[in-house]
């Protein structure tokens, strides 16, 4: 070996590190190249375009027997680490704690005494019982927004933001809800009532 | 994650075959082998890029690799450029 081939002679461990990498991510294109990837990402944007629509136009129990299912696949299938077996079974186990909810808050009388149970600053929002179903909302927006961070498609991170979306739209539904079961007025409701005594 | 065109993947698609060989070498122990198959790889842009980055541009001349798709999005003279400035060329 001559001495201007010892001069850039790196670090072994560094090398086989980046041949890896390289390596990796040429099998990653070999990959995609293939056929099959291509009715990979045509599912992944179907699952996309619905979980969308779900968002607009479905109803707080779709949206949220929706997200069951998807945590419930997700579990199934990627659940390989005990962190993410764990983040999501908390996930499911919350999840079905709001779907209690949903049944209670349609129930005035019932839902009048979730309100006594929710009584210090701490517990309530813009008024409001900050009960299970709601902090679930708020947890899981936050569970998908880390969700953006790891390594996933453009698709697949539009699909968990449409999720997330989603979760609002869960959100803004079980509020009023809330308002309806303790008979608070929401402006809307003002507007329409004095439109109504004209 | 970068996301290729159709007709950039075009181009990466020998690297299934040329993949099989380099890991059945590797398996056989053949390290001469392996590292000549290496050299045929479609290396991606930002695969060289690291590569570079890590090891040196002397090293990847050395190495003798295929540099096709650096010099396709970089341009020619990439391995005198910035590091940083052709990372921006990337997503772009």
């Amino acid at each position: 070996m001559t001495n201007s081939q010892n001069s850039f002679t790196p670090n072994p461990y560094l090398e086989k590190i980046a041949e890896h990498l390289a390596e990796e991510h040429a099998a990653y294109t070999a990959r995609e190249a293939m056929p099959s990837a291509g009715r990979f990402k045509e599912a992944q944007t179907e699952l996309l375009t619905t979980v969308k629509d779900v968002g607009r136009h479905g109803d707080l129990s779709t949206i949220m027997s929706v997200e069951k299912a998807i945590l419930k696949n997700e579990l199934r299938l990627y659940g390989n680490s005990e962190g993410m077996k764990s983040s999501l079974g908390a996930a499911l186990q919350d999840l079905n704690q709001t779907e209690k909810h949903h049944i209670i808050v349609q129930d005035k009388k019932r839902y009048a005494t979730v309100d006594e149970l929710f009584q210090r600053p701490k517990n309530r929002r813009g008024g409001l019982p900050y009960d299970e179903a709601r902090q679930f909302f708020n947890a899981h927006k936050t569970r998908l927004l880390n969700q953006d961070r790891s390594r996933l498609s453009e698709t697949e991170k539009k699909t968990i933001n449409a999720r997330r979306s989603n979760i609002r739209v869960a959100e803004q539904a079980y509020i009023a809800l809330q308002q309806k079961a303790l008979g608070i007025e929401t402006k809307k409701d003002q507007s329409r009532n004095r439109g109504m005594s004209r | 994650m970068i996301e290729y065109t159709e007709e950039e993947l075009a181009r990466f698609a020998p690297n299934n075959e040329i993949l099989g060989k380099l890991q059945d070498a590797r398996a056989a122990g053949d390290t001469e082998a392996e590292s000549q198959f290496f050299c045929q790889l479609v290396l991606p842009a930002v695969s060289l890029l690291m590569m570079k980055e890590n090891l040196g541009p002397e090293y990847i001349k050395a190495r003798g690799l295929n540099t096709s798709e650096a010099e396709r999005v970089f341009g020619m003279d990439w391995l005198e450029r910035d590091n940083d400035e052709l990372a921006k060329l990337l997503h772009s």
